[in-house]
């Protein structure tokens, strides 16, 4: 990534080490991330920090004109704080970045992503009074009109609660800022920022209109500033609102940093003052507030998300979520939704499926209900997704039915429990919906067999109907219920076996991790309410210890809030989470001078303790080994000991799979092994390779040689079943029999080569035996395309992956030899089908009584065949057909026309491409 | 029948080249009319096969012969469903359950038991009540399915009787090893495969050379070669044919790939006992495992290519015997091949760096 950082922000240490570090964090990630989305998170991490860092180290004094413009909404959309007035230079280059982001992602945006351009600051400084704008898109299709927020500090408490309250939260701005009053400067909008704009617009429209809906007016609120209309050279208007400042951070100015310095890092020095100054406060409170913390409710149920706004993170998910079950509004509540939500979901309707074809197909239904009938929400655990479901459900008035793994989930009692819900009302008088928690959890003869049944049946009463409202439908008796309300399912893993079947029918939408920001945004509100100090080092500690977990973030702020700081605690919880298996690898083989031997050993030990997957690890290990560099004085005794260890491995593994598996637990001892004998700090200069694929790549090879052994007995072999019993074996397939055969029998040698292979008595034997080979064994001689492309005669099955290796084989190009032999093959096999077939045609002939003439006729064709084996091999068919076309009369057609005077050869191109040119050609143009 | 293999394998026990008071007392089981279950052991290419089903013909006559294959599919405890093949004709039915691994529990339960409820009546003859079911690789059985067979065997055994083939006994349970008639069928003599070579390229027509003695000397060396597989010898003595036009002491034998490969693997052991070449051969394992030779032949091509290394000392033989033996062991008990056979290459390695 190539932001740049330098002309970005003034350069702060402290900032450029926290962003290297963010992109480090960002590379360790594991390689669950697709590479776009690493990326983006790249972006996204390093444009938080840099926000974050206006915040936090920002310096009260400024002399530049590039000043931050808006803080909006920590909780809601950290991106905000993306916005920056910057050069014009940073701004196109930022703007360069979202579009192609956008472009990137454009099959899926990540939250953040939308958030950024979506809420997309931009602004233009054309010089150092010029104020600056900062502009927040909400996108909506519908008349491509676009609010924009405008950043506006308004310093007033009262606007702030009415902010509060209604359900857009606008922040407002803080008292303590000095200079951000005045730092509104006019912006014009950048091509790219349309570019983008459009971009999102069409994944993000739609959404915006729901929350939009529920936006008081900005105008009405702040009376003194009117909202502005804005129009672009291409028609799109925009229409400016006024936007409120963040308050949330009290304590922390928001003015840009001065490019200069007063030879002092003003910043190190603020940040060190605030620091202590908390701690002082801190420390003062402790006595009262530590006790105060541990009664009440646990904070995780406190702060749970009260309403859609609250929540952190995963903006597109939760408004896809919510947009899912307003679609239901019709069903459940005879809303028409159509002309609002028809029309403002262009591209991502979930009534159409996706696309236009599956529109087309699907007839829309009746009740416009969207067409997966159950939404299916996973994600990593602690973000959210029990809280999304919950709030949609109540935001749009819907009673919550949770079915958790605490529940009775059998088949029978699930059903009830859910026709129960979806049949009757409740007292309050609000639909039910059914929210499915821990569906991974799940078995899959029960919970998910109700809700696959269900959705089957739908699907098929939805038929009905569409088939009698379309008239022609024949009225049936069906006991198929239609699913009039919603089902929200929630799982970890999308991937669980037992959710395979009931993914297609779904609905999914992912969740991921909110990044550190907006959790952070979010414990400053509770730290704030709960009257906790907390300076934003901490913060990200406490972040990152919990790994972007809000709830574990939140149980920890509550129940561990001061010793928070405190290195062994950070040490270990970091170490129980993170730890991939490489990593550990790594460790294995490095040997730390400044730490004695058994002390890296016992943390070794703790580490392999934490980790689940010791397989990879021991795998790594016996990879690595042969590249690491260390002395053995018995030259290959360690690698001798460490024989006895893998098997000591091996056997304990394989308890695995039989009753007792505890002793798996022991399999954690071995790479400590690796580690007593390899370790020895010289390392290699050289990168190490985990080759793992690479024994995976003979493991796949092995099973497709398997593969190819298996299918010789059942397809070739098989078809004898003599033969099968007495050859079934697949070892000696492998051993025995496919490499004779291949290697040595289908590959004869002939010493009259020059002469007729016919013609010679033993080549004509062998032929003979090699054709009854082909029969038997069902062995086929087909045209093939090879790796480079050249067509070649080949024997199939080809069997050469298991029979030969490249390194010693004397038969490297086998099929290359083969060529003139199965071209022979060929013929022979041709012709001796012609024989038969000639046998029969007597036989029939014989019949129809004209036996005399068709004797005369087989007798005939005999001598052609005659003749046909007396010539040479070189141009074999040229010559043997040239002479059965001089035969004339008696050579047939494949298509074994009746006996005629005149017969006529067809020929039959299977291959090739030329459609352009089709003509018949008859033997006397192509050989005379 | 295309491969010599299977178009000059004996039909009757008469017609049995070798081992004629094995084939007698076949016989003379057979026409007893009653059957103990039979435990068929030896090493592979010996005729043990060959054997049974010409004591099949003998016992019910031709109609043995009409064999076809079904397929058919099994449900696992876990649901999932396997396609096993069996080969049956009207009086026998053969399976090979070590096809399914761990799976062949449910195919020796289910398929057994239900041949065992059904019974068999002939009514031209009245008696052979009983069918035999063949179970080959029987060796392989895992121990569950063995512990399924044995009440199997007591408990059905009105109507069918069991043949087990097995290379070896050390991996059948006792229990079954006691319910069965033990017989054992070791490999034909050097002499008798060149008797039967020789037959062959009678009805071949294949050229060898005239004089006795070098003919038979040839035939001697293709049998030696193949280590005295009958399988394998007619096969490569079918390859030798179909690659020369006569056999005589110039051709070239018929060395196999993995043969080679495994050749020259030892003697690259031999020569460079280091850590580096250690890392060398464990591509060469994975290549040969790759190629679907089993880690236990190779471990045995391995150990004897060892011995018979003119560079690997008395002493050392007999550690490197041992530690073969030891590796074997692992192999049969573990599961990952190349740990093992790497292991057997270390140690082999030290035990000749040791006794230098």
């Amino acid at each position: 990534m190539t932001i740049p950082e330098e002309t970005q922000v003034p350069v702060i240490p402290n900032f450029s080490s926290s962003s290297l570090n963010a992109q480090d964090k960002a590379k360790d990630h594991e390689n669950s991330h697709t590479l776009t989305a690493e990326n983006n998170e790249i972006t996204s991490e390093n444009n938080n920090e840099v926000g974050q860092k206006q915040m936090t180290e920002g310096n009260p004094i400024t002399e530049t004109s590039s000043a931050p413009s808006s803080f909006a909404l920590p909780s809601f959309k950290m991106s905000s704080l993306f916005g920056r007035s910057t050069g014009q230079n940073q701004q196109s280059q930022c703007n360069e970045y979202q579009s192609k982001d956008t472009q990137e992602e454009s099959q899926e945006p990540t939250d953040t992503q939308v958030n950024r351009s979506s809420l997309f600051d931009s602004s233009m400084s054309q010089g150092t009074e010029t104020p600056t704008f900062s502009f927040n898109f909400r996108a909506s299709s519908l008349g491509k009109r676009h609010d924009i927020d405008e950043s506006m500090s308004v310093a007033d408490e009262e606007s702030q609660k009415n902010l509060n309250e209604s359900l857009k939260i606008l922040s407002g701005g803080s008292k303590d800022q000095h200079l951000d009053e005045n730092n509104i400067q006019k912006s014009s909008i950048q091509e790219n920022v349309e570019q983008s704009e459009n971009n999102e617009n069409e994944s993000d429209s739609g959404n915006a209109q729901l929350i939009i809906e529920k936006v008081p007016d900005f105008s009405a609120m702040f009376s003194k500033a009117k909202p502005k209309t804005v129009r672009l050279s291409n028609g799109f208007e925009f229409q400016l609102k006024p936007k409120a400042q963040s308050i949330f951070k009290k304590s922390a100015t928001t003015d840009d940093d001065s490019p200069k310095s007063y030879g002092v890092d003003i910043n190190k020095v603020y940040v060190e003052m605030e620091k202590m100054e908390k701690m002082k406060k801190l420390r003062e409170s402790n006595s009262n507030t530590k006790t105060k913390r541990y009664k009440g409710p646990l904070w995780v149920e406190k702060y749970r998300p009260k309403s859609f706004l609250d929540l952190v993170g995963n903006e597109k998910a939760n408004r896809l979520a919510l947009r899912w079950l307003k679609h239901w509004s019709t069903a459940v509540y005879g809303e028409d939704i159509s002309d609002g939500l028809s029309k403002l979901s262009s591209r991502k309707n979930f009534n159409a499926g996706g696309d236009d074809s599956a529109e087309n197909q699907q007839p829309t239904d009746v009740y416009n209900r969207p067409n997966k009938r159950i939404l299916l929400l996973h994600g990593p655990p602690g973000i959210g997704k029990t809280t999304i479901a919950h709030m949609i459900t109540k935001h749009l008035n819907y009673d919550a039915m949770e079915i958790n793994a605490s529940d009775e989930r059998s088949g029978q009692s699930v059903k009830e429990k859910i026709h129960n819900a979806m049949d009757t009302h409740t007292f309050s008088g609000n639909p039910t919906c059914i929210v499915a928690d821990e569906i991974d959890g799940a078995s899959e003869n029960g919970f998910i067999k109700v809700l696959i049944d269900l959705v089957i049946k739908d699907a098929r009463a939805t038929r009905n109907i569409a088939q009698r409202s379309s008239g022609g439908g024949k009225k049936t008796k069906s006991r198929d219920k239609l699913i009039l309300r919603p089902i929200i399912a929630i799982c970890n893993d999308l991937y669980a076996p037992v959710l395979e079947k009931l993914r297609p029918h779904c609905e999914v939408i992912s969740f991921r991790k909110p990044n550190e920001t907006q959790i952070k945004d979010r414990l400053e509100k509770i730290c704030s309410a709960e009257n906790m100090m907390m300076t934003s080092k901490e913060m990200s500690q406490i972040v990152a210890i919990s790994n972007l977990d809000i709830r574990s973030c939140l149980n920890l702020l509550q129940f561990n809030g001061d010793s928070i700081i405190d290195d062994d605690m950070q040490q270990v919880r970091a170490k129980d989470s993170n730890l991939t298996w490489y990593k550990i690898v790594d460790m294995i083989f490095k040997l730390d001078l400044q730490r004695s031997k058994s002390e890296t050993f016992s943390d070794l030990q703790n580490d392999l303790n934490s980790v689940s997957s010791i397989e990879k690890i021991v795998n790594g290990c016996f990879q690595v080994y042969p590249q690491t560099v260390y002395s053995d004085p018995a030259l290959i005794k360690k690698s001798d000991a460490l024989g006895d260890w893998l098997y000591f491995y091996d056997i304990m593994l394989n308890s695995k799979y039989q009753q007792n598996s505890d002793l798996v637990w022991y399999c954690n001892q071995v790479p400590l092994k690796f580690y007593s004998l390899f370790a020895e700090g010289k390392s290699t200069s050289k990168p190490k390779n985990y080759s793992i694929h690479n024994s995976w790549e003979y493991f796949e090879l092995q099973k497709s040689n398997f593969d190819i052994c298996q299918k010789a007995i059942t397809d070739n072999v098989l078809m004898k079943p003599s033969m099968f019993s007495s050859l079934n074996s697949r070892d000696f397939v492998a051993i025995e029999i496919l490499p004779i055969i291949n290697n040595y029998i289908l590959n004869p040698s002939f010493t009259d080569k020059d002469k007729s292979f016919l013609s010679n008595g033993d080549s004509k034997r062998k032929i003979d035996h090699l054709l009854n080979l082909l029969n038997d064994f069902n062995f086929k001689i087909e045209n093939v395309i090879s790796d480079q492309g050249i067509k070649a005669l080949a024997l199939l099955p080809i069997m050469d992956s298991v029979t030969t290796f490249q390194k010693v084989s004397q038969f490297k190009s086998l099929d290359s030899q083969r060529q003139t032999l199965l071209r022979n093959l060929l013929f022979e096999a041709e012709k001796r089908k012609r024989a038969i077939t000639a046998t029969k045609r007597k036989f029939h002939e014989t019949q129809d009584a004209k036996s005399a003439t068709v004797t005369a006729a087989a007798a005939k064709e005999e001598n052609n065949l005659k003749v046909a084996k007396n010539n040479g091999s070189v141009d074999f068919f040229k010559r043997s057909y040239a002479t059965l076309n001089k035969g004339g009369e008696n050579s047939e057609a494949t298509k074994a026309a009746p006996v005629d005077s005149e017969l006529k050869v067809w020929i039959k191109y299977h291959e090739g491409f030329s459609n352009a040119v089709r003509k018949n050609v008859s033997w006397n143009d192509l050989w005379s | 029948m295309s491969l010599w293999v299977d178009k000059y394998r004996p039909k009757s026990l008469d017609s049995i080249d070798y081992h004629f008071n094995i084939s007698k007392r076949l016989k003379s089981l057979a026409s007893s009319g009653d059957f103990p279950h039979l435990l068929v052991y030896g090493p592979s290419g010996a005729g043990k096969k060959t054997r049974i089903l010409a004591t099949l013909q003998e016992l019910y006559g031709p109609g043995v012969n009409r064999m076809k294959i079904d397929v058919r599919t099994f449900k696992t405890p876990s649901n999932r469903k396997i396609e096993f093949n069996i080969v049956s004709s009207p009086y026998h039915i053969e399976i090979t359950p070590s096809d399914l691994g761990n799976n062949d529990r449910i195919i020796i339960q289910d398929l057994l038991k239900e041949i065992g409820q059904t019974e068999q009546i002939d009514f031209q003859t009245g008696k052979h009540r009983f069918k035999i079911v063949i179970i080959n690789e029987a060796d392989s059985l895992s121990r569950d399915a063995q512990a399924a067979l044995r009440r199997t065997m007591e408990k059905y055994s009105t109507n069918i009787r069991l043949i087990l083939i097995s290379n070896s006994t050390s991996n059948i349970i006792p229990p079954i090893k006691s319910r069965t008639l033990l017989i054992r069928v070791p490999l034909p003599t050097v002499n008798e495969i060149v008797g039967v070579l020789s037959k062959i390229a009678e009805k071949e027509d294949i050229r060898l050379p005239s004089n006795e003695d070098e003919k038979s000397s040839i035939l001697a060396k293709i049998a030696e070669h193949s280590d005295r597989n009958l399988r394998k010898t007619i096969l490569s003595f079918e390859a030798l044919a179909m690659t020369n036009d006569s056999i005589s002491s110039a051709c070239k034998l018929v060395e196999l790939d993995w043969e080679k490969v495994i050749a020259d693997l030892s003697k690259q052991v031999v020569k460079d006992r280091s850590v580096k070449n250690l890392s060398q051969s464990r591509s060469v394992l994975y290549e040969l495992l790759s190629h679907c030779i089993p880690a236990k032949i190779i471990l045995k091509e391995l150990t004897f290519n060892l011995l018979c290394d003119p560079r690997v000392t008395d002493p050392m033989k007999y550690d490197i015997v041992d530690a073969s033996s030891l590796f074997d062991e692992r192999l049969s008990l573990g599961s990952k091949d190349i740990f093992h056979l790497e292991g057997f290459l270390a140690r082999s390695m030290v035990i000749m760096e040791s006794k230098k």
